[in-house]
């Protein structure tokens, strides 16, 4: 007797010794175990069911590992499929959050790696994908992408021609090579990134091989015009930005990388500061002794390192007391000692009347808040600074 | 104190409360009914599962029980499917068994023992194709033909354009 593949195929099924069915819940509970994007699109497509399970998974879609050499063909191959996927326009609107790296070669130095001729390699077909899928991610909120593109290819073409319309943050790292200064400022410029609120940029030589320059895109108040968080990395394009847009967030990095230049920068930002993160906490008094006017509605100040205790910590703190609107704060804790208990919390309630909410990261991730009598703690996903910056804490 | 639990089909395992307390089910109903030489019905466990499932309590019956106040598994647990050893060895069963586990772990709530079967049945489910996954666990195909035209499509746009 003929019978067609199908059919063989539900025989075999009926012929299992078994038939035990999990309930929905318990699914949803495996699939929470499952990281891989393939996986889970290899589940999209075994029932409806599983489809209607997996799908809200792709909100958040990370392929942080696109790279074309380094992976076997197959990987490369499966990996290229999965950002294809999200070309479709029923998969791609579900994407509210897109981190990507683009990687063309892992371990190479790019700046000493050959020129590779277009048909050796497929950082064009990559970024033709990214575009395409960024294209049809019509509800994408956040974007992070990490280009690590080969010399000889045009870069950041993934932008080109994509319409976000609703991004609020970009998170973006550009290591690759041969590109040039005109190439790395222009990218911010493009529509992509008109409506954007937070934003964190950074490259390598910026304006170490270039000097600064007066026709600067960030002089223009147009560019990046709804820009209120911004990752400061010391950069003279971050001081262009600070001075011309109300920013309300900023998280300080590499403050000793030209110390001056922020601070004038500081003193005529049109803004007020609510969030500062610095990740050297020690610079923060200076900073507002500089200029106290920019700190007077500051609510959140981080990250406050590693104390190993309570009275330690009474001592820190002291030096917040002039910010008069302080409501919280983000802490370290390192080496299996946590000293942020309910004791110490009540404590600085004294001198920060304000205080409800503490943010601990390190060894562990929590939040401490006041609920008007007491303190209580609450396990949280990993975060970090830029989290903090971009809202995604609050 | 030993406790007496009674399967769906009839079969009486006596217990240490301690193991028994494993179960945050078993552990409720004790302090619901005080001190009682009562049996515990378990009516939707079978002898052969409720064993391999105190095996299992009485091997982690030092461990720290998880407390209320954890996050939720989509919160903070990490999503490794990293297991040990000892639960691996432990969980090497056949699949009728494996689910059979699952369903009386969440039954009896012992969520240690659930995030075992779970990972084990994630980690069944890596690198197989959608239909292997039906094979593997007697799935049925109920996609309409316009759902798989659909399915075909997104396969489509995988492929290069």
């Amino acid at each position: 007797m003929y019978l067609r593949p199908r059919l063989l195929s539900k025989l075999f099924i009926s012929l299992k010794p078994f038939d035990i069915h999990l309930p929905v819940e318990l699914w949803l509970q495996i699939i929470s175990f499952i990281e891989s994007k393939r996986d889970l699109f290899a589940l999209s497509h075994v029932s409806n069911m599983f489809r209607r399970i997996v799908f809200p998974s792709f909100r958040s879609l990370d392929l942080l590992y696109l790279e074309n050499t380094g992976l076997s063909r197959q990987e490369q191959f499966n990996d290229l499929r999965i950002i294809g996927v999200f070309r479709q326009p029923e998969l791609a609107t579900i994407v509210t959050k897109f981190d990507i790296r683009i990687i063309s070669s892992p371990c190479i130095d790019p700046y000493r790696s050959p020129v590779r001729s277009a048909w050796h390699c497929s950082c064009n077909s990559m970024q033709k994908r990214v575009a395409e899928a960024l294209d049809a991610m019509v509800n994408l909120e956040h974007l992070g992408i990490h280009c690590f593109l080969c010399a000889g290819v045009d870069k950041h073409r993934y932008f080109e021609d994509v319409k976000a319309r609703r991004l609020q943050s970009f998170s973006g790292r550009c290591s690759c090579a041969g590109i040039s200064h005109h190439e790395r400022e222009h990218v911010l410029l493009d529509p992509f990134f008109t409506n954007i609120r937070s934003l964190r940029w950074s490259h390598g030589a910026w304006d170490v091989v270039y000097p600064r320059s007066t026709d600067s895109p960030f002089n223009k108040v147009s560019t990046l015009l709804d820009l209120t968080a911004l990752v400061h990395s010391g950069r003279h394009s971050e001081n262009m930005i600070l001075r011309k847009r109300p920013i309300q967030r900023i998280y300080i990095t590499n403050l000793d990388r030209r110390p001056a230049n922020f601070l004038r920068a500081l003193c005529t930002f049109p803004g007020s500061l609510t969030h500062v993160i610095l990740d050297d906490f020690s610079r923060l008094k200076d900073i507002i002794s500089h200029d106290q006017e920019c700190f007077v509605n500051v609510r959140h100040i981080g990250t406050i390192p590693a104390i190993p205790t309570g009275p330690e910590i009474e001592a820190c703190v002291v030096s917040l007391t002039s910010l008069h609107n302080l409501q919280s704060f983000d802490v370290f804790v390192l080496d299996g000692r946590n000293p942020w208990d309910i004791r110490v919390l009540h404590c600085l309630r004294r001198s920060l009347p304000r205080l409800r909410k503490v943010l601990v990261r390190g060894d562990m991730y929590c939040v401490w808040s006041f609920d008007e009598r007491t303190w209580n703690q609450t396990l949280i996903l990993p975060f970090s600074s830029w989290d903090i910056i971009r809202g995604a804490c609050d | 104190m030993p406790v007496l639990l009674v399967t769906s089909d009839n079969e009486q395992f006596r217990v240490e409360k301690v193991v028994a307390q494993r179960s945050v089910l078993i552990k409720n109903m004790l302090e619901d009914v005080g001190e009682s030489d009562q049996p515990i019905p378990l009516p939707n466990v079978t002898a052969p599962v409720l064993k391999k499932v105190l095996e299992y309590c009485d091997h982690h019956q030092t461990d720290p029980l998880p407390t209320g106040d954890e996050p939720s598994a989509d919160e903070s647990r990490k999503r490794t499917t990293d297991i040990s050893e000892w639960d691996q060895k432990f969980i090497t069963v056949d699949q009728e068994m494996l689910f059979e586990i699952i369903l009386a772990a969440n039954y009896l709530d012992i969520k240690p023992l659930l995030d075992v079967g779970c990972k084990t049945v994630a980690n069944m489910i890596k690198g197989k194709s959608p239909e292997e996954i039906r094979k593997l666990f007697n799935i049925v195909n109920d996609f309409t033909p316009e759902e798989e035209a659909q399915i075909k499509k997104e396969n489509e746009w995988a492929e290069d354009r």
